[in-house]
């Protein structure tokens, strides 16, 4: 055999086994990555078409006091707000209390529970509830009793605001 | 089907078109055509001439002939002989013919001599008996030779061909050879399929990164509207556990609201007390008819249970009863569910 022959044989088997090495596994995987992309692009197309018919829900947020304040200054505004209603609706309350804020990780939330002691018509305490329901913050009552006394009504009930903590707020509490 | 490529691929070559010639040779000796070609074409009667030969344990059979078409044919004299030694073993065969006599000798079994003569009398005869030392002579038909020759040829096994034509170079200088012809067609296909690939990855490269423009694309067209869903997602997910998990229970001003209207649907109903906690609600009724209280109570959405705890004379003179009920207030979420 011709030496120039046995040279050509080798480095055509050479080139040839080294780019085909070279080839096969660059080409496998670019095909996975065009197959990948594809799909890709196919999910963005559709979302782009979702995207037309998209309305935004309004968050409203402001239901819960301000996450920026001290809890007791909260506390106090909360109290002030509920003695305002109940004189307004002229639902006597003999006694307000604070309980202790808790704190539902859960959901970043603070509980601020203030505890009110009255005694009051039920025309009064209806007029009352109303305003409670009305309040710009979410106002929940957690626990009431109510007991005959006479012409009135005395009422014992756990009033819950709350405060939605942002994740700074958080690290303070 | 075998015989018809046969008749279709295979000719015979004439005695008259050829030239015998017999060699004596050692058993391991082996012979290519080019060195039988390079050792007895001097051999020859033509000038451009080609060789057929064929090789048992002791003998060369050379046939020559003149270099032009080459067909693949068996020479007439050797199909003749594979059927004539079966008449003698020992035997001058002549052929007649109007015009040439075709004569062939077998001794002792093996073609000692196959030629044409355009006149055989019987001095010649003589002579060619004293030449092989052979009394027997056959004379043969032209018509009888050629029913020989076509029942010699149509029974030889076409596998036998290859002992004709294929060369007794040794298979590995073979597959060199081949291979040394190969070789430059071999690599302008490795050349051209390297060529191919390349321009092949080329193509799927740019198609790749044609596809990923597009896909950052049309993804930052999209970026805007997948914060917008997962803020939409959070916000519902967040007000969902708010309801279900902190406000959990029905409003307590709708419960008691509820309770308030069962009661006062008998005007001599009076409630002496209420209290609502977590999901226990219990109360008291001045009442006539404390049943009537429970079944509006139990058909109420609020409740998942519901009883009298106790009851007893509201007075001495009093016919209505001091009930007390207690109540389990439905979750939020079964509410939910139900509807």
């Amino acid at each position: 055999m011709k030496q120039t022959n046995i040279l050509l044989l080798l480095i055509s088997f050479t080139l040839l086994v080294n780019f085909n090495n070279y080839i096969d596994s660059d080409e496998t995987k670019d095909i996975k990555k065009i197959k990948a992309i594809t799909k890709r692009i196919e999910s963005e197309k559709q979302l782009l078409e979702e995207k037309k018919n998209f309305i935004e829900l309004k968050k409203n947020l402001s239901i819960f006091f301000d996450s920026s304040k001290d809890n007791s200054i909260l506390l106090g505004l909360f109290q002030k707000n509920v003695k305002q209603m109940a004189k307004e609706s002229e639902f006597k309350i003999s006694n307000i209390s604070w309980g202790e804020p808790t704190v539902n990780k859960k959901l970043n939330l603070v509980i601020l529970p203030l505890k009110v002691v009255a005694k009051s018509t039920p025309y009064a305490f209806g007029l009352f509830s109303k305003k409670l329901l009305d309040y710009k913050k979410l106002i929940k009552i957690d626990m009431i009793s109510l007991r005959k006394n006479r012409k009135e009504i005395g009422y014992n009930m756990y009033l819950f605001a709350y405060k939605k903590l942002n994740q700074e707020s958080k690290n303070e509490e | 089907m075998i015989e018809r490529i046969k008749q279709k691929t295979t000719s015979i070559l004439k005695m008259q078109d050829s030239f015998f010639y017999l060699i004596d040779i050692a058993k391991e000796n082996s012979f290519n055509k080019d060195t039988l070609l390079l050792n007895f074409s001097h051999l020859s009667p033509y000038k451009n001439s080609n060789i057929l030969p064929f090789q048992d344990d002791i003998s060369l059979f050379l046939w020559f002939y003149k270099d032009n078409a080459t067909p693949i044919f068996i020479p007439e004299a050797y199909l003749l002989y594979l059927k004539l030694k079966e008449i003698n073993q020992n035997t001058i065969f002549i052929i007649k013919d109007d015009t040439i006599n075709k004569i062939i000798v077998i001794k002792d079994d093996r073609l000692q001599s196959a030629f044409c003569s355009s006149d055989m009398n019987s001095l010649q005869k003589f002579s060619l008996s004293q030449e092989y030392s052979i009394d027997n002579i056959i004379e043969i038909s032209n018509i009888k030779a050629k029913s020989i020759l076509e029942e010699s040829f149509r029974t030889y096994p076409i596998w036998n061909y290859q002992k004709w034509y294929i060369s007794d170079i040794p298979i590995k200088k073979k597959a060199i050879s081949y291979i040394d012809k190969a070789v430059i067609p071999l690599s302008i296909i490795i050349a051209i399929f390297i060529v191919l690939e390349y321009s092949k990855d080329l193509y799927i490269k740019d198609k790749y990164q044609a596809l990923e423009n597009e896909y950052l694309s049309i993804k930052k067209q999209n970026d805007s509207y997948r914060e917008a869903l997962k803020s939409n997602k959070k916000y519902i997910e967040f007000n969902n556990n708010f309801y279900y998990d902190i406000l959990l229970y029905p409003n307590i001003i709708s419960v008691l609201s509820k309770v308030s209207s069962i009661i006062k649907e008998d005007d001599n109903n009076t409630i002496k007390y209420f209290k609502l906690s977590g999901a226990t609600v219990t109360f008291q009724v001045e009442t006539f008819k404390p049943i009537d209280i429970l079944n509006a109570s139990l058909n109420s959405d609020f409740f998942n249970k519901f009883k009298i705890v106790s009851t007893r004379k509201a007075g001495r003179k009093s016919k209505k009863e001091l009930v007390s009920y207690e109540g389990k207030l439905k979750l939020l979420r079964d509410i939910d569910e139900a509807n």
